[in-house]
């Protein structure tokens, strides 16, 4: 046994006393004086650059009535430019005019309509009954030079150019704090790249600044109204985030969506996407040099922005009580128990991310718990999610189709009380700590991502460095510290509690709402045998039922019901066909 | 101050004169790139064949071990076995350590080990720091060659098992595949042959262990290694882990009965999501067949290639239907691949969506391509491939997978050759070969009632398809037993 533990200890060191892979190592800085900043990464032998920047701008940088401004922007910088995108590009300057213009009356057309929504006469303010004769007539004028705007399109050049000079990958993400953009290019499309990039951030247009709404709004279906949970999840995060800027969704409230006008969008651009407000990496088989004259060359052009970026000045307030979240969903039954904690870079957060480690996972204590020993979940763990201006720390897990919400919740409760009691043991905290030093690596091995963790720690913190110094933060955290955050931020009185239920589906299913979870266990699995069986084989089923039913105990005889109920109904049905 | 500021302004003015006009201006300096050898990346460890690409920038090491079989050797009545076989391999402990010490261990190495088995292939996956190659692969070939099986492990396995097929009716991005391979490969096809309650009730660990015993067998393995190690540490550390592995015969072949359902009009019911999803195609093309590079490049500039291929600059950029639509041509090797359109659309929306879909089939047909499509569709396949070779494990495996599969070695060279020889022409007679709408089965799955009318403007789904939608059944998702259509 001694040899045993000896044997733990010499690998513990062994991992630990290897210095912490740092990016730092193998990266470089520098800044143009418009104040934009860029990391290159030297990585000899590749045949593709893997490049991006993120501009420190997210949902969490809007405010009602324009929320969802920031996600519509990345759709919008796709579009092209003066150059890029158009045959004509002065007559697509006179229709955007003319564009706006109608679009502003119809605003106007809408201020009544949206009261009328408020007042009860539709549900929506897109039922066509609202609609004035003025309206209508606008509507009309407005498609007509949308049509005209199409003709006059290069439809999609931004990215034709790329595809056909061998970019791949192209796309972007927006998230409450960052919106980041990225490609790969053959290594010795360097230059392409810097054209592309300085050309969209100098000059962009924003062609199409309408339509591309209706395909926001099918982004916003796919990902939340059609999916089993996620109007329910936005709801949640409604609720949790309160005065917060985090409290509206990234996509938007649809009513916004449509209501963003191009002259809010341009106030946006200009102060958001201003070279001061972005940083760019390369990673790939370049030098900083070649990176550094390709920067100056491009992007020296761009003035620094006039304003400086607002900050977000909301602070979090009290939590006076607890907050419960209930819903039915058309999926598993789920618990969640969230805290607001500290921001991504706060002084707590590697105890925190350490915390939700010893909780997760495979060998994680709510895993042990609550899939394994009570078996009353198929999953469950815990998150620590630091982000720019504020963090949150959950634990949750998804139950058995007849667990009760509640039941998970007081299991979750149950296990992190034993850490604010009793704290967490050293073994396990060896584990987590070698456990993510070795991500650590991972993250370094594919360029491509390698590039977008910079941008992200950069985007968290305006310096990716930071994410070096995690690790090393990391690997400084106690057992008690542990113990110290989970007592400190993880407090009953300032818990929110989410709770999905499935929805009771369908009728055949409704014969069992009466029924105990595992009288109902009984019927399902027995129906679920006896549905199969040939229709001249029922007779003798109910037969044998009807006989056993005389010695089943009696807290059975309801579900024996339910099953006779059932095959007499499957029988009277096979009779009529 | 002030003077030197502007004095700065004019310096970069000037540099700005130097920004070509357009993109096309940029002169490039000329790149030479080769996709690896496969050859020369083999190594042979007598009971496997390995492939091998070093990477010694960081200390990471990644192995995968490929074996032929799974779904299609499952037994009847013992369906949902392979999928529980690689969960119990992964999570049911070793002779010598316990399910939850296991995975403690690997924790604390810092080391990933995951099974997954597939309709037709194991594989196994490892990946650890140089410093823990040793207990890493000891702990790896123990799971493989000793599972324990814990049998208290097996019945929660079991139980969640069954709360995944509970689930099977939730989520339309979950039901559509189910649905849409039923339609291609029939329902007898081993593809489909799903689990129930009764076939996860009748799994123990003996057939587990019988079936594992099947799969991983000397002569049926082979290894795809990158990073932090050489040929030779290789060799040494594999031999006496890979000996251990029983003697015995290959699989045989997956069956290839799959029957392919009618060219129609199919759907299945999902209440309440205001967003449905489509998807249109039939079977596509077997692994070999010559017509691929015109195949890749066709479905490039169709559906393929993003914002720049057709059908998505149509259904999006233009009409603003969707927020992903596509099409895809895939090849097969033990089943031929597919063809599909594949979108997401409001209900009201997804006749006008398919409309535009059908029209661009019918037009690639009918219109020869330009020149300018062409030229970028072909780039756009050829550099695919580009940064995939950058990645040593993306490499190694792919040299693993094609081995397996008896693919030519200078295959991908000769490929980027031809689709660059591609002409106009074959791009024409690819689509004219390969696309027919009357052929096309067409799967909506979402909320039916819905699409039928369309919006209005566009025609109905009957009109636009000229065709008379099917409904689909649900199946009840513990016994697969189908349950009436809705309406």
């Amino acid at each position: 046994m001694l040899k045993l533990v000896l044997g733990l200890l010499c690998s513990a060191l062994a991992i630990a006393s290897q210095d912490a892979p740092k990016i730092e190592n193998i990266a470089q800085e520098f800044q143009l004086e418009n104040g934009m900043r860029w990391v290159v990464i030297r990585k000899p032998g590749l045949s593709t650059i893997s490049a991006g920047w993120v501009a420190h701008v997210g949902s969490a940088n809007e405010r009602p009535g324009i929320t969802g401004i920031s996600h519509l922007f990345e759709h919008m910088m796709f579009k092209g430019s003066d150059k890029i995108g158009v045959k004509d590009a002065a007559k697509d300057r006179e229709l955007r005019q003319k564009l706006d213009t109608v679009r502003e009356e119809m605003f106007e057309e809408e201020r009544t309509m949206r009261q009328k929504v408020r007042n009860g006469y539709a549900d929506s303010i897109n039922d066509p009954a609202l609609e004035s004769e003025r309206m209508k007539a606008l509507k009309t004028q407005f498609q007509k030079l949308i049509e005209e705007q199409r003709e006059n399109l290069v439809k999609d050049e931004f990215d034709k150019i790329y595809t056909g000079e061998g970019g791949v990958r192209m796309n972007a993400f927006t998230n409450e704090d960052m919106t980041v953009y990225f490609i790969s290019v053959p290594k010795n499309k360097l230059e392409l790249w810097f054209w592309m990039e300085s050309e969209r951030l100098s000059a962009p247009v924003f062609r199409e600044f309408y339509s591309e709404r209706d395909v926001v709004y099918e982004e916003r279906r796919m990902r939340t109204d059609s999916t089993p949970t996620g109007k329910q999840e936005e709801a949640f995060e409604n609720l949790f985030w309160a005065n917060s800027t985090y409290s509206w969704p990234v996509v938007g409230w649809p009513s916004d969506i449509s209501a963003i006008t191009r002259s809010q969008a341009e106030a946006y651009f200009d102060i958001f996407y201003a070279p001061n407000n972005l940083t760019a990496c390369i990673v790939g088989d370049v030098t900083v040099e070649q990176v550094k004259a390709f920067a100056q060359q491009y992007f020296n052009r761009i003035p620094r922005g006039e304003t400086a970026p607002p900050d977000v000045v909301t602070l979090p307030i009290e939590q006076y009580g607890v907050k419960s979240f209930v819903a039915e969903v058309d999926s598993s039954p789920e618990a969640e128990i969230r805290y607001r904690t500290t921001a991504f870079n706060g002084l707590d957060a590697p105890a925190l991310d350490v915390l939700s480690e010893i909780l997760s996972g495979q060998s994680g204590r709510l895993n042990k718990r609550l899939v394994l020993d009570d078996q009353i979940a198929t999953e469950a763990g815990a998150r620590f999610d630091g982000r720019k201006y504020d963090g949150s720390f959950s634990l949750f897990a998804t139950g058995k189709n007849e667990t009760d919400p509640a039941q998970l919740e007081v299991a979750l409760h149950e296990e992190l009380q034993k850490i604010q009691k009793d704290g967490i043991t050293a073994e396990e905290l060896t584990r987590v700590k070698n456990n993510l030093q070795g991500q650590s690596y991972r993250r370094m091995a594919n360029p491509f991502w390698l590039m977008v963790s910079v941008l992200v720690a950069d985007g968290y913190t305006y310096d990716w460095r930071n994410i070096d110094r995690y690790q090393e933060r990391i690997n400084q955290v106690t057992t008690q510290d542990v113990r110290r955050v989970a007592e400190k931020y993880l407090v009953d009185e300032k818990a929110n509690y989410k709770r999905f239920s499935r929805k009771s589906d369908s009728d055949e299913e409704a014969d069992l709402a009466n029924l105990t979870p595992q009288q109902k266990e009984m019927v399902t699995r027995a129906w679920g045998q006896i549905s199969q069986a040939p229709a001249d084989k029922l007779p003798q089923i109910v037969e044998q039922i009807q006989n056993s039913a005389s010695q089943a105990p009696p807290e059975m005889k309801p579900a024996l019901d339910v099953l006779l109920d059932r095959i007499n109904a499957k029988m009277s049905q096979g009779g009529a066909q | 101050m002030k003077r030197l500021i502007l004095c700065f302004f004019c310096f970069a003015s000037l540099l700005g004169q130097n920004i070509p006009d357009r993109p096309s201006d940029i002169q490039y300096p000329a790149l030479k790139t080769q996709i690896p050898n496969r050859t020369q990346n083999m190594h042979d460890l007598q009971q496997a064949k390995a492939f091998l690409v070093e990477d010694h920038a960081l200390p990471l090491i990644q192995i995968n071990l490929y074996a032929k079989g799974g779904g299609y050797l499952e037994p009847q009545g013992k369906e949902g076995l392979s999928e529980l076989t690689a969960t119990m391999l992964q999570n049911g402990g070793t002779e010598s350590l316990a399910p939850q010490a296991f995975q403690e261990r690997l924790d604390f190495l810092s080391t990933e080990i995951e099974v997954s088995i597939s309709d037709t292939r194991l594989t196994a996956s490892l990946n650890c720091l140089t410093s823990n190659l040793d207990e890493s692969l000891q702990l790896f070939f123990d799971m493989l060659q000793r599972p324990r099986l814990d049998a208290e492990r097996l019945a929660i396995e079991k139980q969640n098992m069954l709360e995944q097929l509970r689930r099977r009716n939730d989520d339309t991005r979950a039901m559509e595949p189910r649905y849409w391979s039923r339609l291609l490969y029939g329902p007898s096809f081993y593809s489909n042959h799903l689990a129930t309650q009764t076939s996860i009730d009748s799994i123990d660990a003996a057939s587990i262990r019988q079936f594992k015993d099947q799969i991983l067998v000397q002569g049926n393995l082979v290894l795809a290694v990158s990073g932090d190690i050489t040929p030779a540490t290789l060799k040494k550390v594999m031999k006496s882990h890979l000996a251990k592995f029983a003697k015995g015969s290959k699989p045989a072949d997956p069956p290839k009965d799959w029957q392919m359902a009618d060219p129609g009009l199919y759907g299945v019911q999902k209440d309440g999501v205001n967003q449905t999803r489509v998807t249109a195609g039939y079977l596509g093309l077997t692994h070999g067949n010559p017509d691929r590079p015109a195949v890749d490049v066709m479905n490039e500039i169709l559906g393929g290639g993003g914002f720049t291929s057709r059908i998505t600059s149509r259904i999006r950029s233009d009409e603003g239907l969707a927020y992903s639509a596509g099409s895809q041509f895939s090849t097969g090797f033990d089943t031929p691949g597919t063809f599909r359109i594949v979108y997401q659309s409001k209900n009201e929306s997804v006749a006008f969506a398919l409309k535009i879909a059908l029209e661009e089939i019918q037009k690639i047909r009918d219109v020869p391509v330009s020149e300018e499509e062409l030229k970028i569709a072909k780039e756009g396949v050829v550099s695919g491939l580009l940064p995939f070779f950058d990645d040593p494990a993306s490499t190694a495996q792919q040299f693993a997978r094609a081995y397996m599969i008896n693919e030519d070695p200078e295959y991908l060279a000769k490929y980027q050759e031809s689709v660059r020889k591609i002409t106009v022409a074959d791009v024409q007679q690819a689509a004219q070969k390969y696309l027919n709408r009357d052929k096309l089965i067409i799967l909506l799955t979402g909320d039916l009632a819905g699409c039928l009318p369309g919006d209005g403007n566009h025609g109905s789904l009957e009109e636009v398809t000229g065709l008379k939608l099917e409904r689909l059944p649900l199946f009840d998702p513990l016994t697969l037993q189908p349950l009436e259509p809705t309406n």
